[in-house]
């Protein structure tokens, strides 16, 4: 182990508490005595990576367990990045500040496809060979899970293996393996090693499968390289989330992060089956905690953590079937303590304000909301499930509340977009104003438009449909622009190329990987932060590797092409996709699932799987196909 | 009820800012189950103040904060619970009971205590003359940078007290008030010392007169233990 004198390093940056790793909570094993050790490394700054509840359960599940720890370790900022480069020092972990060569295996979780590129960058900062097929056996596993997964295609090259779905059980599983292979002296034969890896379930091993292209440039096959390989990797389910391990523990950082608060996970999945979302896909099914089991877990959180605010965490967290006797039994449990309750995703009804209402202590200065499309007919097309009526309803119980500022999220470019649709951004956002100003009288109502641009994402039924252009999205953003002015309104976008970037990756091929690492060597990094991205170095990537950035983004794909991850199972049929696909051109809406109909994804009999509610008016969940 | 806590900060800790610890004993305080109290109004607000604000990466063997609770209880158990629930490098030293009148630490406090320790020690007879030649000159002028711009402050009122210390080590007494602060790193450039050197606040003071006084002192005047004397600066 390198002798670094850590200390003088940190006096030389500007947020030190980034990365002295003593914060409370963080746990410190004993090296020798816990001979499988991994890092777990979010490709982002610290602020990002310590507001992911994904690093908290994982690093509590694994460091609970004997003979194995985890480490934390991120992105550097860019002045630190600067000095390690400049004392030729590697990048280290926080808790034992080791150089992350030390470990076993190094577990990067996949968030954003933005992040790609940072990946490589902590990757040369440890010293460790961008492909996998240039370490050697010294060098530590490189495994990356997490939503990126769903096509981990672009990077695959950069991996040793990807973890698909749940972690909290298949990590440790996958390092108690590690143990063993390393106590039998069997590590080092890294292609043995891969091989057994690649028959643990959940995991996927890229360099097993050979990738066959069509003249056209398409996906032909996907195959292993050899017998003995699973032809298609299934994810991972944690079956009963009441049974699985959750961190009463977690970290708390010195430093104010994203999300600053403590984590309770009252379900994971979503049942709205919005066609555009892929996290709604690939979490399925909903599986819902239990009341008692959650109270006992924030009573846990606020003892060890200290935190001033709890935050009840899902993608759609209203439709949790106890949200509302949660959400009470917590505000009024903790409110002497000087503990909140906040509810992150505020479905677009009267009852979520209400809710929202009743447990805010503090009145939060703006109610935010996604109608996702300004047209009914447009919501139908990606099955948003609300109507104007809803909408006008919620935001109207949350001026009569007292809240002045509204937010509205949209996307544009959805398929089948017409100008009328943009407009109808503006229309509703103009009724949402005028409401404020009738029902808030001598109020100063303030509605903000935040317009993001629509990314085709892999098992979504719109993983057939090509984005729009750059240009083209640009037009429609200064359309938007030019109605959305005035008092009280105020217009905020994505940046197009960003959005342009994540399409060509999120659908992207292992070709994919040469432009990456052509863009990170023209120093890009850090890219979720519009400081620091620069769409110039993709352009000169694609340039260079003479890969055609639209052909991934902006191309209809035919029905019958074969996907870069068709290989991959997480579980919803292709033909439920392409049948969504057809309903959301004849503007038909798909009932939630909770309603007990089974809209067929094919999940719950493929994973064997259920969905989990507990109980509450909406519980009826009952099979049967429509 | 209004308790003083007087504390050290060392090891790792020294990299946390102001903020960073106003977040981390309100958090220590809830996890220890002492029920901080808050400010009335719009946005509350904890009642927890510290003394003289710290430089980030400075160690320091005295550092203050006054907290209100919204319960009575025995400062040796505050002092324990609270112990338990803070991150390495903070250590409580004394948890006292203070009036609810007494006035804050910033309005009482005036005066700061350093030591500057080279990583290669310079020779004691230099530093004795250059403490010497600094506390002669009627007057030492340095440059702070500023919203607009540099500007030129003259320190001299400010240094109090210069005295070498075995091991070559420098023991500063500088003025740390609500009227101004001079900082021990514009003392070593002002004497023209170099190389690398680290800086330790050793003590937080009240002038009374020639003497000092700690703000254990002032209130509570049977602290007058080891803990107490060691404290004292420029008695040996």
């Amino acid at each position: 182990m390198q002798d670094i004198d850590w200390e003088k390093l940190l006096t030389r940056v500007t947020k030190p508490a980034r990365y002295l790793g003593t914060e409370w909570n963080a746990i410190h094993k004993n090296w020798e005595e816990n001979p499988v050790r991994m890092a777990f490394v979010y490709p982002d700054l610290y602020e990002v990576g310590m507001s992911h509840l994904g690093l908290a359960i994982l690093y509590g599940a694994v460091n609970e367990r004997p003979g194995m720890l985890m480490e934390r370790a991120f992105a550097p900022g860019p002045d630190l990045e600067a000095l390690l480069r400049e004392e030729h020092l590697p990048l280290f972990s926080l808790e034992s500040h080791r150089p992350l060569t030390d470990f076993d295996v190094l577990g990067f979780t996949l968030q954003y496809e933005m992040s790609y590129t940072t990946i490589l960058n902590i990757l040369d900062l440890a010293g460790i060979p961008l492909m996998a097929s240039e370490r050697a056996p010294e060098h530590p596993l490189v495994i990356g899970g997490g939503p990126g997964v769903a096509n981990p295609e672009p990077v695959a090259p950069f991996f040793d293996a990807f973890l698909l779905g749940d972690g909290e059980e298949a990590l440790p599983e996958l390092l108690a393996l590690v143990g063993r292979l390393k106590k039998e002296g069997a590590i080092n034969d890294r292609r043995r090693v891969l091989k057994i890896i690649a028959n643990l379930p959940g995991f996927y091993v890229p360099s097993l499968y050979k990738v066959e292209y069509n003249s056209d440039g398409t996906v032909a096959t996907v195959v292993p390289r050899e017998e003995g390989v699973p032809h298609r990797i299934s994810k991972r389910v944690i079956p009963d989330l009441d049974e699985a391990y959750f961190p009463t523990r977690p970290i708390v950082p010195f430093l104010e992060v994203i999300h600053d608060r403590m984590m309770l996970e009252v379900m994971r999945g979503c049942t709205h089956g919005c066609r555009f979302c892929q996290a709604g896909a690939i979490y399925r099914p909903v599986r819902e905690r239990d009341l008692s089991i959650l109270l006992r877990q924030a009573e846990e959180l606020v003892r060890h953590t200290g935190h001033e605010e709890i935050s009840l965490t899902s993608l759609s967290t209203a439709d949790y079937s106890r949200v509302e006797e949660l959400a009470r039994a917590l505000a009024a449990t903790y409110a002497d303590q000087g503990v909140s309750v906040s509810l992150p995703s505020l479905r677009v009804d009267a009852f979520s304000v209400r809710l929202a209402e009743a447990v805010q202590r503090v009145r939060k200065s703006t109610l935010t909301f996604a109608p996702e499309a300004g047209s009914q007919r447009l919501r139908d097309v990606i099955n948003k499930g609300v109507n104007e009526e809803d909408i006008l309803t919620a935001t109207g119980e949350a001026f009569r509340a007292g809240w002045q500022a509204i937010k509205l999220y949209f996307m544009l470019g959805l398929p089948t977009e017409r100008e009328e649709d943009l407009l109808g951004i503006v229309d509703l956002a103009r009724r949402i104003l005028d409401q404020g100003r009738r029902l808030a009288p001598g109020g100063k109502p303030a509605v903000t438009v935040s317009v993001s641009s629509f990314v085709p994402k892999p098992w979504t039924a719109f993983q057939w449909e090509p984005q729009d252009r750059v240009e083209v999205i640009k037009e429609k953003q200064k359309l938007l622009r030019s109605h959305l002015r005035g008092p009280g309104l105020r217009f905020s976008w994505h940046e197009a190329e960003v959005s342009f970037i994540e399409a060509v990756l999120s659908r992207g091929d292992r070709r994919l990987s040469k432009a990456i690492v052509a863009a990170w060597r023209r120093g890009a990094r850090l890219e979720g932060w519009s400081e620091y991205f620069n769409y110039g170095c993709w352009e000169a990537a694609f340039r260079e590797t003479g890969l055609d950035p639209a052909f991934y983004a902006c191309r209809l794909r035919r029905e019958d092409e074969v996907f870069p991850w068709d290989h991959l199972d997480f579980g919803i049929a292709k033909d439920f996709l392409q049948r969504e696909r057809r309903r959301a051109y004849e503007g038909r809406v798909t009932a939630d699932c909770r309603s007990g109909r089974c809209t067929g994804c094919g999940v719950c009999p493929g994973l064997g799987v259920d969905l989990i509610l507990k109980g509450g008016p909406r519980d009826s969940a009952v099979t049967g196909k429509i | 009820m209004r308790l003083r806590v007087k504390y050290s900060k060392g090891g790792r800790a020294v990299f946390l800012g102001h903020l960073e610890m106003l977040r981390l004993w309100q958090r220590a305080m809830r996890r220890a189950g002492l029920p901080l109290a808050y400010s009335h109004g719009f946005n509350p607000h904890p009642r927890l103040a510290f003394g003289p604000a710290l430089a980030v990466g400075i160690e320091s063997l005295a550092e203050y904060l006054d907290m209100e609770l919204t319960v009575v209880l025995d400062p040796a158990e505050v002092k324990e619970k609270l112990q338990a629930e803070l991150p390495a490098g903070l250590e409580i030293l004394l948890v006292f009971a203070i009036p609810d009148q007494a006035p804050a630490l910033t309005a009482i406090i005036d005066a700061a205590a350093y030591r500057v320790a080279w990583e290669e020690p310079p020779d004691p007879k230099i530093l004795q003359q250059k403490a010497e030649a600094l506390l002669s000159r009627p007057e030492v002028q340095v440059s702070r940078p500023g919203r607009d711009g540099a500007r030129v402050k003259d320190i001299r009122p400010g240094v109090f007290q210069l005295a070498v210390k075995p091991e070559a080590t420098l023991a500063m007494l500088l003025e740390c008030s609500s009227r101004g602060v001079v900082r021990p790193e514009e003392v070593v450039s002002a004497m023209a010392l170099e190389g690398p050197y680290r800086v330790t606040r050793t003590g937080l003071f009240i002038r009374r007169g020639d003497g000092l006084l700690a703000p254990e002192d002032l209130v509570n005047p049977t602290v007058t233990g080891p803990e107490a004397k060691m404290q004292r600066f420029m008695r040996r």
